[in-house]
């Protein structure tokens, strides 16, 4: 039997002891003794978050296929159990062999969204490892951060010895064998990193310094390491039907935010919808091939014994194979008693009838995100969905016996009018006349209800929205009641429902989204107050956040309400994703001016992800 | 068919909860390819029913949970080699015991008579091992089990989540030992007078003078029982027959 970290007492006094005693159905256990390298992967959120994420699943899968690795995985440790093991001095331990993360070579920390980021200082903490890079010995694990929110790393740049910038596949076969050598070579720590930074994907941030103007924007970077690169190409792992895959995924014994198979049909999104982040970030478009996703999805299946399984894509409608997958999955997944849940497909014809075979149709309820309640507004943004598309699929919907619609909004997009957001409400109300138009009275017992939903926009990097300044606190209050008064103005109000986001949450993810180098020491001095998991609402305290940033004199509205010149140097211009800044700088005077750009399977708009030699960017096109 | 699972639970496992431990096995059969007969409808799930719920921090020799199958057949896999001369019995048991992750084994299948009842209402009692009472307490221990086996009446306060109640916990007590620094007892586990075990250490503490929170005891239930023809507690496994 394994041998815990925690007494029973502990564990029995805490909250879901099961998420620390590891020892999943699938979990991989080797001998310590027998690796040369120690990988702890961390999720930076509790544990039934973080077990959902798959990147993490897929890297997990590929270190333990390789035999001198054991990755191992931790999680934060939820506040209780932070209080014991504060108290106690019980050091942060990997769920598996449960040996604390202190021991380790690696210690990776996957940054899925800026509100994790004191809860990265809690576990470096925890785990008795110095919060800042430059202040660590040979003795403590390589701190390495990827995943999304590594394409602006500069906020939490002091944290870390390495940001991986890009998809994992390619790269760490290479890092960890320089590691090999290195401390076969007694080398130390240093020249690891000073070998690592030459490593394509590999940033290292104490090689680099920022040099600010005296408006406080960016003057220039300097490197303190010759040899580190000027810039660094995001890496992409360009065939994805012959590469690591977790086959075997873990099975939590708890109830955890999503527990099914997940079956990632592709990567990055034709659309270029200018908001999204993500869109650009995982340019170009490749798809895994129907034969190895249906090979993948039934070995999952028969692995895991989970009862529902779900496609994952930015937009699955655009996956070319996606008729013979379905066809496929549900006779399938029906052999089996598995459900299939099938999120981000866009709504016609098709996609409801698969809807109709796979779900209740009474009990469901379907999604559109028209971003913005106008075509104007819709445009700006290239949200190439158009209100009758809108209605003729909720008409079809409601045709197929759906009662239940959600839409999706952003408020605070730039040069957005009052017009724009009351068109939020004439929009919901137009469906719910669809319906009434529509449906004949004695069908239409059960009612029609439509919630709508707004977010505040917050504009990320490496997208053309980039420049755009971001609304207040208060501006976001204001256009969260004009368009509840848009929406109670309407002759079907009473069937429409309207939930808004948080807006001291979208403020500072604002402030951390395109921060720079100077927000490290606030995060430091944050989480030193004793903050964790801000993205707990329970847990956030926007308040300690606001006082440290007077202290230091950090003006939060430079990171938000500043609209930036067009030449303004940003904190991750060093990047390059292969969408280049020319094309988005284009982007964003086309927002300006309304113009829509066509998505990438109607015609190639010259992004810069061709250099990356295939994907959509070398298939034939429609035209 | 019905098919009765008997299962032990040991070490970490007893940080999982009773819907978690479900769970598991609903995942656990799945993976094995036993023919689990399932309901309709579009959230099919499985004809499975729990014994008893096991609390956490509480390991077990002897878990019961029943499912329904259609055949005795593992379907959707190609079968494992090993399986080949085995009764279907055995195969069951050897194709689910395959899938258990440490700290879990299958101890037992066996099929239920049609007329069987359903394993929640038919369970009767339970009993317990305690280990871990400190030897200085040892003398005290024996004394209040002494006095408590001998006594007609035990009144406890059972709290609920909407009331206080006294109850009488000395009829669902059916034996109460102590030897070799162990504690054993056998109590009442039927839905109407569950006493948990929990609640006879608390009165021995009371006894004895003793801070039941200053101790930290492991708690092993070794084996669950329904009532026979005669009345007499009997192995809810023993129920069943091979096959």
């Amino acid at each position: 039997m394994r041998r815990l970290a925690l007494s029973d007492d502990i564990l029995l006094k805490i909250v879901k002891p099961a998420r620390y005693i590891g020892g999943e159905i699938n979990s991989c256990m080797k001998d310590s003794a027998s690796v040369d390298i120690r990988f702890a992967m961390c999720f930076p959120d509790v544990y039934d978050i973080g077990m959902c994420h798959l990147g993490i699943q897929i890297l997990y899968d590929m270190f333990n296929s390789w035999d001198d690795v054991w990755c191992e995985r931790v999680y934060s440790p939820w506040p209780d159990l932070d209080a014991v093991m504060r108290r106690d001095g019980i050091p942060l331990f990997a769920l598996e062999s449960q040996d604390p993360v202190r021991h380790f070579d690696f210690l990776g920390i996957t940054l899925q969204y800026e509100m994790c980021y004191t809860n990265i200082l809690q576990i470096l903490d925890l785990a008795g490892i110095p919060l800042i890079a430059t202040e660590r010995s040979d003795d403590d694990p390589i701190i390495i951060g990827g995943g999304p929110c590594s394409y602006n790393p500069e906020p939490i740049a002091d944290f870390f010895d390495i940001f991986y910038i890009g998809e994992g596949e390619t790269r760490y076969r290479e890092l960890l064998d320089t590691y090999k050598e290195c401390k076969a070579g007694g080398l130390g720590r240093l020249e690891f990193l000073r070998r690592a930074c030459r490593i394509p994907g590999m940033y290292v941030p104490q090689f680099y310094q920022e040099k600010y103007n005296p408006d406080g924007t960016i003057r220039e970077r300097v490197k303190l390491y010759d040899e580190a690169p000027d810039t660094i190409r995001k890496e992409v792992e360009m065939n994805l039907s012959d590469t690591y895959y977790p086959t075997k995924p873990l099975v939590p014994f708890m109830q955890t935010a999503q527990d099914r198979v997940t079956l990632e049909i592709q990567r990055g999104c034709i659309r270029g919808c200018r908001f999204c982040q993500a869109g650009q970030l995982y340019r170009p478009v490749r798809e895994r091939s129907v034969e190895y996703l249906k090979s993948i999805a039934l070995e999952m299946l028969d692995s895991t014994g989970l009862e529902e399984l779900t496609l994952s894509s930015l937009s699955s409608s655009d996956y070319s194979g996606l008729e013979e997958l379905l066809e496929f999955l549900i006779d399938e997944c029906n052999k089996r008693h598995v459900n299939i849940s099938l999120p981000s497909l866009r709504i016609d014809a098709f996609s409801l009838d698969v809807m109709s075979k796979v779900q209740d149709v009474r009990k469901s309820s379907l999604t559109f995100a028209p971003e913005a309640g106008t075509q104007r507004m819709r445009n700006i943004i290239n949200k190439g969905l158009t209100e009758e598309v809108i209605l003729k699929g909720a008409s079809e919907a409601f045709h197929g016996g759906w009662r239940r619609v959600k839409l999706y909004f952003m408020l605070g997009l730039p040069f957005e009018t009052d017009e724009d957001i009351e068109g939020i409400g004439e929009l919901c109300n137009n469906v719910a006349m669809t319906f009434f138009d529509e449906i004949p009275k004695e069908e239409r017992r059960e009612p029609v209800q439509i919630v709508a939903s707004t977010s505040f926009f917050i504009p990320k990097p490496f997208t053309p929205l980039q420049w755009a300044p971001m609304g207040t606190r208060e501006e976001f209050v204001r256009k969260a009641h004009v368009c509840l008064n848009g929406i109670h103005s309407q002759l079907n109000q009473k069937r429409i429902k309207y939930n808004w986001h948080d807006t001291d949450t979208s403020e500072l993810e604002g402030v951390l989204a395109r921060g720079d180098r100077r927000l490290g020491p606030v995060i430091l001095e944050v989480y030193k107050r004793g903050q964790i998991y801000d993205a707990w609402t329970e847990y956030f305290n926007y308040q300690t956040w606001l006082d440290v940033m007077e202290e230091m004199g950090i003006d939060k509205d430079f990171y938000t309400t500043r609209e930036r010149s067009d030449d303004e140097i940003f904190p991750w211009d060093f990047l390059d994703i292969g969408v280049t800044k020319r094309f988005l700088l284009n982007e964003w005077h086309n927002a300006r001016a309304g113009i829509v750009t066509p998505n990438c399977r109607d015609k190639c708009s010259g992004c810069g992800a061709a250099v990356f030699g295939g994907g959509i960017c070398f298939m034939n096109r429609n035209k | 068919m019905k098919l009765r699972i008997q299962f032990t639970k040991h070490g970490s496992m007893k940080f999982i909860g009773h819907l978690d431990t479900m769970r598991y096995f609903q995942k656990a059969i799945r993976r094995s390819g036993i023919d689990v007969t399932y309901t309709g409808g579009y959230s099919p799930h499985q004809v499975m029913a729990f014994a008893h719920p096991l609390g956490v921090g509480v390991e077990s020799e002897s878990e019961i949970v029943d499912i329904e199958v259609n055949s005795y057949d593992l379907i959707l896999r190609d079968e494992d080699p090993a399986f080949t001369g085995l009764s279907n019995r055995q195969r069951l048991l050897a194709a689910l015991d395959a899938q258990m992750s440490e700290g879990f084994t299958i101890r037992d299948i066996r099929l239920l008579p049609d007329d069987a009842g359903n394993a929640m209402a038919s369970v009767a009692g339970a009993s317990y091992e305690i280990h871990g009472i400190p030897e200085e307490m040892y003398a005290a221990v024996t004394g209040a089990v002494h006095d408590m086996v001998e006594a007609t009446e035990i009144m406890i306060l059972k709290k609920t989540k909407k009331s206080e109640q006294m109850t009488d916990i000395r009829p669902g007590m059916y034996d109460l030992r102590f030897a070799d620094g162990i504690l054993y007892m056998t109590v009442d586990a039927s839905s109407a007078g569950n006493i948990k075990p929990d609640t006879v250490v608390r009165a021995i503490c009371d006894r004895m003078g003793a801070d039941r929170d200053l101790m930290s005891l492991s708690v092993t239930r070794t084996e669950i029982y329904g009532r026979d023809d005669s009345g007499a507690l009997k192995p809810l496994i023993a129920f069943g027959e091979d096959f």
